[in-house]
């Protein structure tokens, strides 16, 4: 066994873009695999729920190829993890037509794992009906109702099911939705390395180039190396990159990102505590963090995440300039939901949901703005209507944007309501986005960490 | 008094999971960091005021010495990403904390 694993991380998120050339002089220094993860739950549930893709296929095929004909050529594993952003089949499947393209546009011969991260929902079902599954960072219990209700629920997979895949001799894997983590730490637990850093090591490097500090005019993202030693892991830039440094203080503060408590931080199996890790600067560039740990679950949790469809949309965008209407903003939307009421009587008020975002107001911070009493000039209002059918959401948008904003009296109207707003687009309505909601968010206790994940092997070329 | 603006190079808010907002206060360096810290003024208290929470509700303040950082978490008012949502990733939801003052 040699004294490191050299893991070669191109950037935080496939598709988002890095630098090609700095990635290709990171080659130079024999990285021992590659390694990307694909996806995040942060984009909303709408991903999840839906089957799209967060990324979409250009760029997540051109951050790909030069990672698979890297991995082909130097015969090293590539690791991506969270598939296509949710990591649910239909995100897998987009991204395994992805690497099989690409595949075969360069002529390139590998064994491909793939591992699924889909949860049955008649499975979780049965479970949730005879037994507590406890929400996360909410209190409720896992109901078989919210199972039932979901579109997609995957689970989060551990570090197992992708070492076994290694194992069982992929080259390439391509993983559905695992914890973030784990696709950087997995080769260097395969070769057996400890996994209280290569675990650590993953997390400072998942975000990619978030761990670095990078000059401000770089722009596109670095790639980053985490070695695993036998006492430590050390972080750095991809070679030759002028101003890109891993500091102290870099890694650190990305250690905070995202996290509710960044000194430990639950994963499948366990806890990583880095309570007592010690961070030393080895070289201008270059940090090693000794120290860390990971302690042991007595049950192995996977963390469930599941999309519930709620409903269709449809959003409207409107620009206010008449200062007369701008002072009165509050009331004339007050007014506009009694109006809405009244016109969609034959709808109980629970068919339908109305929201509107006051933008130079406080549409960002609601009703905790300190600014929100300060009179701009200017005002764009975006109008959200959800309903259980398509036609309610477009009717009760269009009475809101159409016959309230457009041409409603308020007081001192001075324009005398022919056209109260500024409509940017035409057709009015500038999105049907269907509407989900997070309805599983739960840990569930399993005995085998392999036994959700289910994996293949297949040769490609 | 200064405020916390002027003595952190970074102060941000970002989801931590779909339910929790997460607050990273970074401090410029090591001296302004112990007098913020020793001040006090930053109380679970002060947070629940200012996002109109039961004190309960912070659920994390913690002070991270190796990373001159402090940490707040809270619930978000909705799940991430629901419909009326006004801040998919949490990301802009830090200004309130940059005029706390601090006595130096």
């Amino acid at each position: 066994m040699s004294d490191s694993v050299r893991v070669l991380i191109p950037s935080g998120l496939l598709g988002f873009g890095y630098d090609k050339e700095l990635f290709r002089s990171a080659l130079e220094e024999s990285p021992d695999v590659i390694a990307a993860d694909g996806g995040s739950a942060d984009p909303g549930p709408a991903y999840l729920g839906s089957g799209k893709s967060f990324m979409s296929r250009r760029s997540t095929k051109a951050d790909t190829a030069p990672l698979l004909e890297a991995a082909i050529d130097l015969q090293i594993p590539l690791i991506v993890t969270s598939a296509g952003g949710a990591g649910a089949q239909a995100h897998l499947e987009w991204m395994v037509s992805i690497v099989r393209e690409i595949a075969r546009e360069n002529r390139l011969s590998f064994a491909l794992g793939i591992i699924a991260a889909d949860i049955d929902k008649d499975y979780l079902a049965s479970r949730a009906r005879s037994e507590i599954i406890h929400g996360l960072g909410h209190v409720d219990h896992l109901s078989p109702r919210d199972v039932h209700r979901s579109a997609a629920i995957v689970g989060q997979m551990g570090w197992e099911p992708i070492v076994q895949t290694l194992k069982a001799g992929a080259q390439v894997v391509i993983a559905g939705r695992a914890c973030d983590e784990v696709g950087i730490a997995a080769y260097p637990i395969y070769a057996g390395f400890p996994k209280e850093h290569a675990l650590a090591m993953g997390k400072v490097t998942e975000c990619g180039s978030d761990c670095l500090e990078i000059p401000m005019e770089r722009g596109g993202d670095v790639p980053v190396f985490g070695e695993v030693e036998e006492d430590g892991f050390i972080i750095r830039p991809a070679s030759t990159v002028e101003g890109s440094r891993a500091t102290v203080a870099s890694v650190c503060k990305h250690m905070l990102y995202e996290e509710r408590d960044p000194l430990r931080v639950a994963i499948p199996g366990g806890v990583e505590d880095s309570s007592l890790a010690a961070f030393h600067q080895l070289d201008e560039g270059t940090v090693r963090v000794r120290g860390t740990r990971f302690v042991l679950d007595p049950t192995y949790k996977v963390k469930l995440e599941g999309s519930a469809f709620v409903g269709y949309r449809c959003i409207s965008i409107a620009g206010v300039r008449s200062n007369e209407m701008i002072a009165q903003i509050d009331h004339i939307l007050h007014k506009i939901r009694d109006m809405v009421r009244n016109h969609f009587s034959d709808l109980s008020q629970d068919n339908y949901q109305l929201h509107f975002r006051v933008y130079g107001k406080n549409a960002v911070m609601g009703s905790i703005e300190p600014e929100r009493d300060r009179v701009p000039h200017e005002l764009g209002i975006v109008v959200e209507a959800v309903a259980k059918d398509q036609d309610t959401a477009d009717s009760v948008c269009k009475y809101v944007t159409g016959t309230c904003l457009l041409h409603m009296w308020y007081e001192n109207n001075r324009s005398g309501c022919s056209g109260n707003i500024a409509v940017p687009f035409s057709p009015e309505e500038i999105g049907r986005p269907e509407a989900y909601e997070w309805s599983v968010y739960h840990l569930l206790e399993v005995s085998d960490p392999l036994e959700l994940f289910p994996s293949r092997i297949e040769q490609v070329g | 008094m200064a405020s916390l603006y002027e003595l952190t190079e970074i102060i941000r808010s970002k989801n931590a999971g779909p339910y929790e907002l997460t607050f990273d206060v970074m401090f410029k360096n090591h001296n302004v960091y112990q007098a913020a810290r020793n001040s006090a003024v930053i109380t679970r208290e002060l947070i629940a005021s200012l996002y109109e929470l039961e004190v309960e509700e912070v659920r994390v303040l913690v002070w991270f010495d190796q990373a001159l950082a402090l940490k707040i978490t809270i619930p978000r008012r909705i799940p991430a990403g629901s419909p009326g949502e006004r801040d998919l990733y949490g990301a802009q939801q830090h200004v309130l904390l940059e005029s706390i003052e601090i006595p130096m």
